[in-house]
């Protein structure tokens, strides 16, 4: 009996070590079959930015935040979604509408014909949106909205318009993504960075055989020719009173490339047209946009304009015989100062 | 073995009843306190002031495809340092401690106002936690490179396991952005639920510039299915109803349509042995050895075998089967005992009929029908449990011993015991019955063993009657009731079977004969 006592004892003194054992174990069991995260795999190639219901979001957005401001034409009401060129333009054109309603500012359609949505894990990001033709043109927009930083929405920052008689290349699906290009992207007549600077040459009126002329890449389009011919008036008229000089200034960046299905790229960009009015003596009388902007008709000493020229080029393949084709351009003055 | 059987037979219908509903108890358990969580929750409180939470792809659904994000801010250091905004914040507690003192209810309404206003304008300028749901590279570009807490998993069952993010501490919170899938705001807290979508999603909480986030929880739904409930409930009833069936109908566990249904087999084996019914029954009589003549026909139909093998037993200890088999038999055997009486007897007498004997007890419950044709002819006299009681078979044995002893009463001093000495002439008064109880009752091993082989042998068992009544005849002629009584004692003195422990009424009819014939013997 002694001894059934005694190891009863010490079956007792065993009982709690061998529950404090089974519940370590039970417990490192337990712990040891915790959840992990076991995610979907990664995309091999990025996604489009947005979902065809994100992209109706923001341009219901887009939309509102332009109705907005064009209802009061002020354009502190246009909103967060109207940024950079864009926002320069509609003041601009708020101003000049107000002065002359037979200059209506721009109409921007929201249904759209096409849109390019870029697909990419970087920023900014940029969509193109092919607008339908408004109503008092035949002439489909093109917006450019782009969301320079994570933490930015975006935004409308310039809007061109299609050339008559131009198509678009075939560009991926929203679904897809197209593939958004580097400034320096190679394959193509130019890159992205260098199609701005090289149009410059075409604007300012360079000759073909000039040094470092880049003309011949390109084909001919209305608006280098109007600016070109407007700048020989300019300078015929006014040389009675003084001089005129205009500048072209490309954007450093272009504001989005994309490479297109067939090879060749879209790259939209804007150059700035900077013109130099010097007056010897006399005054000269400004044209009515700028005179809105200026709030005088005319100037005694010097004026200078900006227009914002908004390009949208087909920039074909590096072996293509292909020139460089303007598919879209408008011009916006934007600002003038003279006294 | 015999009792264990016993004692499972009398309780299995509770046994069954007992598991049945603990099975039940159990499924019920399984469905009520034993259900399983409907909820699985996880957080974190960062220690740290976290002003950014980001979780890792594959967080949000880790446990479910249903995902509720809560998250709880505090009051914290103003990062974007506006004098306003401090002010703002000083003056918003105060506002919130003067309520809740305020019983008034024309005050409480006021000041409730008052407060949900600048809830609302607080909420319009400074929504305090934003939870958004975006995909995961968008939300790592939204935070970028600032200070957060990222959720990589699960620490424990109820802790987030997290890791810091260096970087600067920025207030962020921003409802809008195009990123955003979904997103959820609120001035102190804010919940959020996400579906499931195909693709890699990230949650990104995000506080206020005076807030700091204090808490961040998941919570997923669980499955509550328990697949085992129902069958437990559905067998623990089951088996309560079986149990309460056996309860009702104990037949079904019972010896008595077991034996009838032996019987009937070893009746319809009786055309080959007859004397089916003689196997069965019997172990009264080991018990008995009272004076009166056995007599009866019907019993003697019952207790033929055992009372063969009981006397065989009793008269001839050397036979050790049958030592073993019968005397142990109480008079008060249960049928088990009987069985295995009836058995061995039958194995050693007739196998052809123990053969068919043994697999028929076996089923027995299950083919209860051919006992009818046994049962019609002896029916009424026949011993079976539950449908005479002891009185009656002893009231029985005492009326038909009284009879034959007035019928006897004249020959007996030149032919005593007529029916006993000579069988072959009493056995037909019997009503066929198997004179085998008498026979087998024969004290002298001699007279035992063709007994037994007559009791298996039915039709021959009254001819192999003579002998035996022969053997023991004149003694028993001449003996009266006293004698036979005092005799029967001194035989169960002899034998070593008290009274005490067998004394069973019913078997006191149908012994003496062959006690006489045994102690007529041993004079």
């Amino acid at each position: 009996m002694p001894s059934l006592n005694s190891s009863s004892r010490r079956s007792r003194r065993f009982v709690p070590a061998a529950l404090g054992l089974a519940a370590t174990l039970l417990f490192a069991a337990c712990s040891g079959d915790l959840p992990q995260p076991e995610p979907e795999r990664a995309a091999a190639a990025p996604e489009p930015v947005l979902t065809q219901e994100q992209l109706d979001t923001v341009l219901d957005e887009v939309e509102v935040d332009l109705t907005t401001g064009d209802a009061s034409m002020n354009p502190a009401d246009l909103g967060s979604r109207v940024t950079g060129t864009a926002r320069e333009i509609r003041t601009a054109e708020y101003l000049i509408e107000a002065a002359d309603p037979a200059r209506p500012i721009t109409l921007l359609p929201r249904e759209n014909s096409m849109v390019i949505v870029p697909a990419s894990n970087d920023w900014p990001r940029d969509i193109v949106v092919i607008t339908e033709p408004p109503a008092e043109s035949q002439i489909p927009r093109v917006m450019v909205l782009q969301q320079e930083t994570p933490r930015d929405n975006f935004a409308l920052t310039m809007w061109s318009q299609l050339l008559p008689g131009v198509s678009m290349p075939a560009m991926p699906l929203p679904t897809e993504g197209a593939q958004p290009l580097e400034n320096d992207a190679e394959g193509f007549a130019l890159t992205p960075g260098e199609v701005g600077d090289a149009f410059t040459d075409v604007l300012s009126g360079k000759k073909a055989d000039d040094e470092d002329s880049q003309v011949e890449l390109f084909a001919e389009d209305p608006l280098s020719t109007a600016i070109r011919d407007e700048y020989k008036t300019l300078k015929d008229g006014i040389s009675a009173v003084g001089s005129v000089k205009k500048t072209f200034e490309a954007a450093e960046d272009p504001v989005a490339a994309f490479e297109a299905l067939e090879g060749g790229a879209i790259v939209i960009t804007s150059v700035q047209e900077i013109t130099n009015f010097k007056i010897d003596s006399g005054s000269l009388n400004v044209s009515s946009d700028a005179a809105v902007l200026l709030d005088k008709e005319s100037i005694n000493s010097k004026l200078e304009t900006v227009h914002e020229l908004s390009l949208v080029f087909y920039v074909p393949p590096q072996d293509s015989d292909e020139e460089i084709t303007v598919l879209g351009e408008t011009r916006d003055l934007v600002e003038a100062a003279g006294k | 073995m015999n009792g264990i059987l016993g004692f499972l037979r009398r309780f299995a219908p509770w046994v069954v009843i007992t598991l049945g509903a603990v099975l039940a108890i159990f499924g019920v358990l399984t469905r009520t306190a034993w259900a399983p969580d409907p909820f699985w929750t996880a957080s974190v409180q960062p220690d740290e002031d976290t002003r950014l939470v980001i979780s890792d792809p594959g967080m949000l659904n880790l446990m479910a495809d249903n995902v509720t994000i809560e998250a709880t801010v505090v009051p914290a250091d103003d990062l974007a340092a506006d004098p306003e905004a401090e002010d703002e914040e000083d003056e918003e507690p105060a506002e919130g401690e003067e309520e809740e003192t305020e019983p008034a209810d024309g005050d409480e309404a006021e000041g409730s106002e008052e407060d949900g206003a600048d809830a609302s304008q607080e909420a319009d300028e400074d929504p305090g936690v934003i939870i958004s749901i975006a995909r995961d590279i968008d939300a790592e570009g939204w935070v970028g490179d600032a200070a957060a807490l990222r959720l990589t998993g699960l620490q424990t069952e109820s802790t987030l396991r997290t890791s810091e993010v260096d970087g600067e501490l920025e207030a962020a919170a921003s409802e809008d952005s195009d990123l955003w899938w979904q997103s959820a705001s609120g001035l102190t807290d804010a919940q959020l639920v996400w579906q499931k979508e195909p693709g890699r999603w990230s949650a990104v909480i995000a506080s206020s510039a005076d807030r700091k986030i204090s808490q961040v929880s998941f919570t997923w739904p669980q499955s509550t299915e328990t697949p085992l409930a129902m069958p437990l409930i559905m067998g623990g009833a089951l088996l309560i109803l079986a149990g309460a069936a056996l309860l009702v109908f104990p037949q079904a566990l019972d010896r008595d349509a077991r034996d009838r249904f032996a019987t009937s087999v070893r009746e319809k084996a009786g055309a080959a042995h007859p004397q089916p019914a003689g196997e069965e029954v019997g172990e009264e009589q080991v018990a008995t050895g009272s004076t009166t003549h056995p007599g009866s026909e019907a019993d003697a139909d019952l207790t033929a075998p055992v009372e063969d093998a009981g006397d065989a037993q009793a008269a001839q200890p050397a036979q050790p089967e049958d030592v073993s088999q019968t005397s142990q038999v109480p008079a008060t055997a249960a049928d088990e005992d009987l069985v295995v009486a009836e058995s061995v007897v039958a194995a050693e007498d007739a196998p052809a009929i123990s053969d068919q004997q043994v697999p028929a007890l076996q089923q027995a419950p299950a083919q209860p029908q051919p006992v009818a044709p046994a049962a019609s002819a002896p029916e009424p006299i026949r011993f079976a449990p539950g449908t005479m009681t002891r009185r009656q078979i002893r009231e029985l044995e005492r009326q038909r011993q009284e009879e034959a002893r007035r019928a006897k009463e004249p020959p007996r001093a030149s032919q005593p015991r007529s029916g006993n000495e000579s069988p072959g002439a009493a056995e037909p008064s019997r009503a066929g019955s198997p004179g085998t109880a008498e026979s087998s009752h024969v004290g002298s091993p001699g007279a035992a063993e063709p007994s037994r082989a007559s009791s298996s042998d039915a039709p021959e068992q009254r001819g192999s009657q003579p002998p035996v009544g022969s053997a023991g005849g004149e003694a028993a002629g001449s003996s009266n009731d006293t004698s036979r009584v005092r005799r029967s004692e001194h035989w169960r003195k002899t034998w070593g079977v008290g009274p005490e422990s067998q004394t069973d009424a019913r078997t006191t009819g149908w012994l003496p004969q062959a006690v006489d014939d045994e102690e007529d013997r041993d004079a």
